[in-house]
């Protein structure tokens, strides 16, 4: 494998990464202030690219679609948010997971009922279509390079949310101590609706993104939902930092493990069964690393639980 | 008598900053109650947890008739002979009395296994369930929902548990909290009793109930044992009288 | 006679009297239905042991589903293609005797539950929620990215496997055997419950420190009833897998995971009859909602929100009240 080859790919699997950071950002938010675990996240970032598609395709303006791919899935969330889920914050693990499976459900076949179960395709504004030279003579998608920034931007934006602002300093409260904010004066409530609403925003600008690469189709959530429950027992739950970290190391796990697997088992089977034996693998790679970092830090690399 | 069944050596665990335990040593010996008292936050607590195997202690040593419980699992404690009470009553709140039993009653056996007999016609469980039911008071009692029953029966069925475990050392957290005054006059004779079968390591509040029972007290402040002795001996403690009056550890 | 035992009694002979109907008057699609409501209970058992009685949230039982499946269609294809099976320096033939591949099923499905256990017990809550669901899709995916046993198309077995002194091939004989195997099932289960490991393992839901006061180890009794629960799942998913004559990774799906908990939840958690219960309405509404409206699981979610949100209980839970335990 040239270098050139090798960097692409690492650029592949940053940008994996940053995809599954947005959508874990906001689930480790919504169980570290909530301790709500939502599995209709996925539904959110399917939103996010069904508004995208519709409206890029109705205004012929991808900039424009993404601005509806924002709003759709923060409105999404808020009613779900005011409607079901602030029920559940009380219940238990068992509730919310079947309430918000029955959320996706809901969220699939409704889809389904508007667009069809044709795909629909996002085509990348063409600012972004051609490629960037950079160096070690990588030739590199710009619209990928884009979504790396992005992502990259949120990450800081989010930091600088929690950290530096009025707003932050409620998250954190929220996640230490749920009564204590309440006696403090500030309407939980609210709270809660925002943090969701936040949450749900970058899940559908996740979606919007990606919708642009792949397909826009039902059922396109749950998959990347998984993937960043795996980041988010990696990171440690409610952890920021930890999502971000976890994001990129299975990103780059997932995407080098594809392509450096198969290889790797060229040095001594025959390439046949070396590509399917290694392909196999790589796709187990990311939980083989999710099982290895459970082994030795049950709670996470940055999670409560772990000492 | 006098022969030492459970003996701490130097025990000593920090969270963070604060030192909860400060090589603490003390030692339980058959046929005796030995109080451990202090203000809140002085590091009873976290003894107990580290005596049950809850907590690791950073140093210092456990020996249980001799042994080291050093690395020993919670619950292979209980099998070397060291039953716990909690402070707040630890039950199984959808069991009656008796199903709390028959599950200490299969602590006391080792393991949980049984797949096809049901306990309810297991007379291994049923006979001494029945047997600690009515030594605890508890038979009138004995098939609602533990939940459902009063807080001073909870208490009694909180001790009949550790009892069924057939302990060689009894640690127990607090007994008396929140029992009203003939609760703990019956608890009271009923701890005098118990003793003479096996020795009780006893953190407790209620000081008229410790100085009635206590063989040996030993007072923990800042996690430290400032002093240790009779009953007598500590009442005129000066480093007691100091702790508890305010002037600071000295 | 209790109203829980009364409505068991009225569910398993009403489903009997069903398919004995359908056999009279010659509706083997309605058997085939009665066939597959009854492995999706068992199914559902083997989940309510771990999740009702042992309050394990497990989101990744479809693993164990589409191993059991998967061992039934290894088994069976190398016995329909005359390949014996290579591993390593060993060789087998396959099989289709449905005992031997029950037998394999369980033991694959229980070895499966075992590795996954011990590694996502060490966790707890939300968790092991996450954790048994992305076990379940690395074997999903491994699944689809194996291309010895079909990959993504999944296997075709041409003929029903056999079992001494049936005709398999005939629906409501085929039912009978599954209808007995959901009898000792169901059997098992109520025995498990009233038993030591029964008291121990509700207990360990309820209170896991008085468990380990009292001496036990509530890992140990969780590791145990998650496999047991795993074997019971995996010999449903060998038994689906016989009534369709096929596998594919779609058994091993977050779906079939998601389906199996709502099973267990529409009918009533931690109850004996609950997953019976749930598969009868579950496969009802597909069968009945399906045939008005193409999105019929639109629906399915909503009855679902309304059932956890102001229902609870379940099924059971509506027809006999508070949940009652011993």
């Amino acid at each position: 494998m040239t270098l050139a080859l090798f960097l692409e790919q690492l650029l592949n699997g940053l940008q994996f990464g940053v995809m599954l950071f947005l959508m874990a950002a906001g689930l480790t938010l919504v169980f570290g202030v909530m301790g709500l675990i939502n599995l209709a996240h996925g539904s959110l970032y399917m939103v996010g690219a069904f508004a995208c598609a519709a409206v890029a395709t109705a205004t012929g303006s991808f900039w424009l679609g993404l601005i509806a791919s924002l709003v759709a899935a923060a409105i999404a969330g808020v009613v779900v948010e005011m409607t079901v889920l602030r029920r559940l914050y009380a219940r238990n693990h068992l509730d919310q997971v079947l309430a918000t499976f029955a959320l996706i459900l809901v969220f699939s076949e409704g889809t389904r009922w508007l667009f069809g179960s044709f795909p629909l395709y996002l085509t990348i504004p063409p600012i972004l279509s051609g490629s960037i030279s950079l160096p070690g003579d990588v030739e590199y998608p710009a619209y990928r390079l884009a979504i790396i920034l992005v992502g990259l931007a949120v990450a800081a934006g989010l930091f600088w949310l929690i950290s530096a602002t009025r707003l932050g300093v409620r998250i954190r409260a929220g996640e230490s101590d749920r009564e204590m904010i309440g006696a403090l004066g500030v309407d939980i409530g609210k709270l809660y609706t925002l943090v969701f609403a936040l949450g749900a925003a970058l899940a559908g600008l996740a979606g919007a993104l990606v919708g642009a690469i792949q397909s826009v189709q039902v059922g396109m959530g749950e998959p990347v939902l998984i993937l960043a429950f795996v980041v988010i027992v990696i990171g440690g739950i409610g952890s920021i930092k930890g999502a971000l970290i976890g994001a990129v190391l299975v990103g780059l796990t997932d995407t080098l493990g594809r392509t450096l697997l198969p290889s790797l088992f060229g040095l001594f089977l025959e390439p046949a069964s070396a590509s399917s034996t290694g392909s196999a693998l790589a796709s187990m790679s990311i939980y083989v690393l999710m099982a290895a970092v459970l082994f030795f830090r049950p709670g996470g690399l940055f999670g409560e639980l772990s000492r | 008598m006098d022969k030492a069944i459970l003996e701490v050596h130097n025990l000593s665990r920090s969270f963070g900053a604060l030192r909860a335990c400060d090589e603490v040593s003390l030692t339980l010996k058959a046929g005796e109650i030995h109080a451990l008292i202090g203000p809140n936050g002085a590091g009873k607590s976290t003894l107990i947890k580290m005596l049950a195997g809850e907590i690791e202690p950073d140093s210092g040593d456990i020996l249980l008739d001799g042994k080291s419980l050093r690395g020993v699992p919670a619950h292979k404690r209980v099998h070397q002979g060291l039953a716990r009470t909690f402070q707040v009553s630890s039950i199984i709140p959808e069991y009656s009395a008796r199903q709390n039993l028959f599950l200490a009653l299969m602590g006391a056996s080792g393991s949980p296994l049984g797949f096809f007999t049901r306990t309810s016609t297991d007379t291994a469980l049923t006979k001494p369930a029945a047997a600690l039911l009515d030594e605890f008071d508890l038979s009138m009692r004995a098939d609602i929902p533990a939940a459902n029953i009063s807080h001073g029966e909870r208490r009694q069925l909180e001790v009949a548990l550790a009892v069924a475990l057939q302990p060689r050392v009894l640690l127990m957290d607090e007994p008396m909290a929140g029992m009203g005054t003939d609760g703990t006059a019956a608890l009271t004779s009923r701890l005098q009793e118990l003793k003479q079968r096996v020795p009780i390591l006893l953190v407790e509040h209620d000081m008229e109930a410790v100085f009635a029972l206590a063989d040996t007290l030993s007072v923990l402040v800042y996690g430290q044992i400032i002093a240790s002795g009779t009953a007598a001996e500590i009442r005129s403690s000066r480093a007691v009288r100091d702790a508890y009056l305010g002037h600071g550890k000295s | 006679m209790r109203r829980e035992t009364l409505f068991n009694f009225t569910l398993a002979g009403g489903l009997l009297g069903l398919a004995i109907v359908a056999w009279f008057v010659d509706e083997p699609f309605v058997i085939t239905l009665l066939t597959k409501v009854f492995i999706f209970a068992i199914a559902g058992t083997g989940l309510n042991l771990a999740l009702g009685n042992g309050g394990l949230v497990s989101l990744g039982h479809a693993a164990f589903f589409g191993i059991g499946g998967y061992a039934m269609a290894i088994l069976a294809s190398h016995a329909q293609s005359f390949e014996p099976m290579v591993i390593g320096p060993l060789t087998f033939d396959g099989t289709k005797s449905m005992p031997v591949i029950w037998l394999v099923a369980i033991l694959a499905s229980a070895f499966a539950a075992l590795l996954i256990g011990l590694l996502s017990l060490r966790t707890s809550g939300v968790y092991f929620i996450m954790i048994t669901l992305a076990f379940a899709q690395m074997i999903y995916y491994f699944a689809i990215s194996w291309p010895a046993y079909g990959g993504e198309d999944g296997i075709s077995i041409y003929v029903r496997n056999n079992f001494p002194g049936l005709n398999t091939l005939d629906p409501i004989q085929f039912f009978g055997l599954i209808a007995l195997l959901l009898v000792i099932v169901l059997w098992l289960s109520s025995t498990l419950v009233r038993s030591r490991f029964g008291v121990a393992l509700d207990a360990t839901r309820q209170n896991a420190q008085r468990v380990t006061s009292v001496g036990l180890s509530p890992f140990t009794i969780r590791l145990i009833a998650f496999v047991i629960s795993g074997a019971i799942t995996g010999l449903a998913g060998a038994l689906y897998a016989d009534l369709n004559r096929f596998v594919s990774p779609s058994m091993l799906s977050w779906q079939v995971s998601g389906e199996i908990m709502v099973f267990v939840i529409l009918g009533g958690v931690a109850r004996l009859f609950g997953p019976l219960a749930g598969a009868a309405l579950f496969i009802g509404m597909e069968h009945y909602l399906g045939g008005i409206s193409e999105f019929w699981q639109f629906w399915l979610g909503l009855l679902l929100l309304i059932v956890v949100l102001w229902g609870r209980g379940g099924l059971l839970g509506v027809v006999a009240g508070e949940r009652r335990h011993g």
